[in-house]
Formats: structure tokens, sequence, C-alpha cells
């Protein structure tokens, strides 16, 4: 038996995948996230050093993406999954009826859907006025900064930004990044920026109430982002007025005919 | 910028422009030039930054420049004859609001549309003249959708698609009769020809990006043109709506086409009876606009004359696939592509799976299961490498059963 302590990074996982894999180590015995009681390095002069191995790029590119899911069961999959595509089926990764492939690519989807949600859902408030500095709380799901912050650096180059999560923080200053640790939402949550009294009401005008569907709404904008979300606040005064000013429009309209 | 004055005019001009379905920013491929002042920038998968109550998603910054107009559509809040509240913005207004949501990542870009005030030229100019400020002024790289205004001119277009990702212009009604009755002003045929030539410009500027290797000229809407069409304000069949989209997706090269379900509006014509919005009716066009796009159906298929609107019960692709059970069961591990997409509950991707798992591994009935398909609806229409007892296919009530079903299934 192989017991393995926490994996920090992809990095780690990968190189402990490749001395598994060339020395055919099954995954039935690896023990993974076995936290301090054993650790590999007790066994490991067993493993001839680690090798590059051949790997397809779709599998790859599937591994970095799930090292970002939250659920730590993920590097177990990946070894598993590594293991079958090495030793048992070449083709796994299209057999999409698979247990294990069907979760790594739910897994994988998440981290996509996260990443696409901190796009839309980073709200950035102005810090100082004329010298274009702004400051963003946010909560993924999933450790995701690194991958979306490159999104945020192309988008926004020419302005100064910070964005803080619950577990690192990174800034921005026109020319380099600057990484750090866990954020605090304190200084962003104090802070009040004119403009979003203005989406306020551009989100309420653009709003209409004869076409009321919540749950459309919270199957794309989950309940859990909302309290970062500036505009959520009007959400539950829209929903509650929408039946009487669709009323109202309606019986006007009947008034004027007659 | 001037908050007091600006916030009782957002407020008329995003009520006013709430009307336009479109909110897409997907689509384009504007190179970013390098240059240490641009803002922003625009990817092929449009970001929705937002969703409010109704269910739709906020991706621009979508108001009109100003609620004024000359022309009198009776469908339209915005019509000479309305009494509703006026306002017009300032081009700098406009500018100001856009890159100051775009900075704190509310949007993806502006939706700018217009009502007509003097004539089409003079508006469509005053379009023009916004999105020109933000791009070369402000280097403004996120995404522009402009509205074209009816009876602008060819010349004025033409420079608007030079800054702007997409364009579109609206023919909100499907046939001739439906426009003259509901919006005299309105030409079907200077419609068309603006149609074309945003056709022929988009054609031509891509020519001249591969060919000539002119990457440093802009390109002509990137991003496309799309059209709407307004649900349910006139009698018009589903079969006269869906026939209109088809020529306007083979003869403009139309991006999409928009369905509207008629909305009530303060201040209704009287021409027009208000009702609910036809939600479903108008999900239904859409299920029925992607068989046309996506799964090679034409509209007689979808909608044939003798049955010339679609069923509110069910998705459009199983209501076919009910009238021609001949063609069922299809074998899953066997039948090409084209006959995959034609299988109820069974959409693009799952078709791109089956395929992919069928070269090495023969499909049961309960791989299918897993592969996040409507299987339930689809199991009825097709053969698999084991029987299964339970197809319906023959039956008379398969109908009913799927209707109930669906109901099930469905958002509303």
């Amino acid at each position: 038996m192989y017991y393995v302590d926490t994996i920090e990074s992809f990095e780690h996982w990968q190189k402990l995948a490749r001395s598994f894999i060339f020395n055919q180590i099954s995954p039935r015995d690896i023990l993974w996230n076995h936290n301090g009681q054993q650790s590999l390095w007790a066994n490991s002069n067993l493993l001839e050093p680690a090798q590059k191995i051949s790997v397809s790029r779709q599998f790859i590119h599937l591994a970095k993406t799930v090292a970002c899911h939250q659920d730590n069961e993920k590097w177990e999959l990946l070894y598993r999954v590594l293991y079958r595509i090495q030793f048992e089926k070449k083709h796994l990764l299209h057999m999409h009826h698979d247990p294990d492939v069907k979760k790594l690519l739910l897994m994988s989807k998440a981290i996509a859907r996260d990443c696409h949600k901190m796009k839309a859902f980073v709200r950035f408030k102005e810090v100082k006025k004329k010298s274009d500095c702004f400051i963003s709380w946010y909560e993924p799901d999933h450790c995701i900064l690194d991958r979306v912050t490159p999104f945020f650096k192309n988008r926004f180059a020419s302005m100064h930004w910070v964005i803080l999560t619950p577990y690192k923080s990174v800034a921005w200053n026109t020319k380099t990044l600057t990484w750090g640790g866990p954020g605090n939402s304190s200084i962003y949550t104090q802070l009040t920026d004119q403009t979003e009294e203005l989406w306020d009401i551009f989100y309420c005008s653009i709003f209409n109430p004869n076409r009321l569907k919540v749950k459309m709404m919270k199957s794309e904008m989950p309940v859990r982002f909302w309290k970062n979300l500036p505009e959520s606040k009007n959400i539950q005064s829209l929903i509650r007025n929408a039946q009487h000013e669709s009323f109202k429009m309606l019986e006007q309209s009947k008034k004027t005919k007659t | 910028m001037d908050h007091n004055r600006i916030r009782k005019k957002l407020k008329i001009l995003a009520d006013a422009a709430k009307y336009d379905a479109s909110c897409a920013s997907s689509g384009s491929n504007r190179a970013k030039k390098p240059d240490k002042n641009a803002i922003g920038d625009t990817q092929s998968m449009g970001i929705c930054h937002s969703y409010t109550p109704d269910g739709r998603c906020i991706s621009l910054l979508k108001i009109l420049m100003t609620n004024y107009c000359i022309y009198d559509c009776k469908f339209c809040i915005n019509r000479v004859s309305s009494n509703v509240q006026r306002a017009r913005f300032t081009p700098q207004e406009v500018v100001d609001l856009t890159l100051s949501f775009y900075k704190r990542n509310y949007i993806e870009g502006l939706f700018l549309s217009s009502g007509i005030i003097r004539s089409s030229d003079y508006t469509m100019e005053c379009l023009l003249n916004i999105v020109k400020a933000l791009r070369t002024q402000h280097h403004f790289n996120g995404y522009i959708h402009l509205k074209v205004i009816p009876e602008a001119s060819q010349t004025l277009i033409h420079q608007a698609g030079l800054y702007a990702d997409r364009l579109s212009a609206n023919i909100e009604l499907p046939s001739k009769q439906d426009i003259k009755q509901l919006a005299p002003e309105k030409s079907i045929t200077t419609l068309k020809s603006q149609m074309l030539g945003i056709r022929n410009d988009i054609i031509e500027s891509k020519h001249d990006y591969k060919t000539k290797k002119k990457y440093k000229l802009p390109m002509f809407a990137p991003g496309g043109q799309s059209t709407q069409m307004i649900v349910g304000a006139t009698q018009s069949h589903d079969r006269s709506i869906l026939k209109t989209s088809s020529s306007m997706y083979k003869n403009y090269n139309m991006r999409r086409v928009y369905y509207s379900a008629f909305s009530p509006i303060p201040d209704a014509h009287s021409l027009l009876s208000l009702k609910k919005p036809p939600l479903i009716r108008e999900h239904r066009l859409y299920q029925a606009d992607w068989l046309l796009r996506f799964y090679g159906f034409d509209v007689d298929e979808i909608v044939p004359e003798d049955v010339p609107d679609l069923d509110l019960n069910l998705d459009p692709k199983t209501a076919w696939a009910l009238n021609r059970r001949d063609l069922f069961p299809i074998d899953i591990n066997t039948a090409d592509k084209e006959l995959l997409l034609r299988i109820p509950g069974i959409g693009l991707r799952s078709v791109q799976k089956i395929l992919h798992i069928r070269k090495y591994h023969q499909l049961q009935h309960h791989d299918l299961k897993k592969l996040g398909l409507a299987y339930n609806r689809a199991k009825h229409f097709i053969k698999a490498k084991d029987h299964l007892k339970s197809s319906l296919l023959d039956h008379e009530q398969l109908k009913q059963h799927l209707s109930s079903e669906s109901k099930q299934m469905e958002l509303w």
C-alpha cells in the first residue's frame, strides 16, 4: 500500500502520478489524502524515480481543470482514470457513460461554470476617482482565481485593480500582477460607489414585469452569489410588484378601449 | 457625470429599450490592437453579467439614445402617439455610462438603439457619432450592438459597421400585411435592402481580411447581423413567422432571429388587444428555430400548411416525430448523424457523444441514461443493443404520455 499526504498542487500530483504509472501501481494500492498518518516517503524508495510518460493532451487539459476542484477526491479519481487510460482502455475519455469519466467531466464542467460565473459576477467598486483604481471581493466555489485572472488582466489592462477572494488575492497595476494570501470582505463592503445606484436603476428598468420567470433567473444566477451582487437587493421588490404592475397595465388598456 | 440628471434619463431610456429581446454579446472577434489606453475586449463567447426576475440576461447596457420618435408603429411603446415620458441622452452621457458600467464589470458593452428624430439619416448619424467616440476617443474595445435606423442610408450603415460588432435591423412582423397595418411608415423593401447591404459588407470584409490580409483594417460587423420578430401582436401563424425566419437565414446570412412575445405596454394602441405575453409560444419558436439552423429541418416539416401553428404542449421535434413514426425506431448504434439528430430528446452534444462512444462500444439502453439526454422521451424512438419492452412507439397514447412528461420537465 502507498500512502499519499495532502497534495499541494497539480504539479505535485503530476510528479507522484508519473512515478506511480511508471511503476504500474494499481489505483487500488494507493491511499490518497492520508493526512499525516503515514506518508508516501516511507515507501517512496520502493519506486523508480519519476519519468515523463506520454498522455493525451485532452487528459492533461482535463486534469489541470479538475485540479481546481474543491473536492479532494479529485486526485484519486484523476489517477484512476489515468491508470485506466494507460493500461486498460486507451479511449476511455470518449466513454461518456463510464462512471469515472462521467464524474471527471462533471467536475470539469463545474470548474468551467465557476470560471464563467466569476467573469460575470465580479463587481468592482471604484476606490479613488481619476486614478482608475478598483477593488472587488468575490467568493468562487472552487480555487479558480489563477485561471480567471488572465481574463481580467486582458480586459482591464489600463486600470489598477484588486480582486480579493477567501483563499487568495491578486492585484494589477497596469504592468504586473501581484499575488497575495486570503482576502477580507470588510474593505470592499465598507466602500460606497455612486455608480451602483445607476446600475440599480438600469437593472430595475430593463426588467419586464409581464414576463416574470424567477426560477429561470435563479438557475442562471444562483442565490448564493446574490450577497456580493449590488443589484440583487432589488430582486425581492421587483418580484413582489410585478403582478401588480402587469395587472395595472392590462386594466389601463381596457379603460382606454371602452 | 451628473448623477441626478442621468438617473431620470436612464430610467426612461432603459425602460423604453426592454422590448428588444437580443442581449447577445457573442460571435465577435474584434482584434485587440496593442494600445496602452485601451479598455475592454470581446470574446467569441459572450458573458451574461446579471439576470433580472424575468429570467433574461443582462449582457449589454441596453438603452435608447432617445425615445422621441416620429414613427407611429402600433406595437411600440415609443410611437409618436404614445403618452410616455420622453428623454434624450447626450453623446457624452452614453459614453460615460458605458465606460463606468464596463469598468465595474457590470456589462460586456453597449446595445444602442433609438427612436427616430428629425430624419432617419440624422438619427443614424447621431448613433454613429456615439460609437465612433467610444472606439476612437476612448479606445473602447468592448462589444457594441448598434440598431440600424429604418430608411437610414447605406453609406451611414457602412460606416457604423466599422465600429459596431453587431448590427441589427428589426423586421418586427412576419408578413407584408402585418407591417402595413401596424407599422405604416416602415417599408419592407428598404428594410430588406438594408439587410442585404449589411450582408454584402460583411462578406466583403471577411473576404478582404482573409485574402488581402488587411488585418489592420477594422472588420465590418464581425458579430454579424440579427433581427427580431414580435410574436402574438397579429394573427400571423407560426408557419408564416418561421418562413420569414428561414428566408432571413438563407438570404441575409442572419446570425440570429429573435422572437419577442408581444408584451403589454403602457398606453397601448387600441388596435392591439393586450394579453399576457405568449411565452410558451415564444419558447417553441426558439426551439423550431434551432431545428432549422442546426438539425437540418425544413419549415414545411415543422409547420406544414395544414397545421400552421406549433403544438404548445410538445417540443417541435417530438411533435414532428409523432407524425413520422414510420421513420422510427432509429438504431442508435448504426444510424448516421443526420438521423440521430432527428430523435426527440437527443441534442447536438449527445449526438457527438454517441458517435464517439459507438466506435468502441455498442450502446445499450442503460448507457444512454448516463449521457445526460432526455432519455424518457428518446427511449420510445430508438433501438439499442438490448431490447426495451416499454416503448410506446406503436401506441396511440404516446402523444398524451409525452405531453404530460414535457409539462413536468419544463420551467413553466
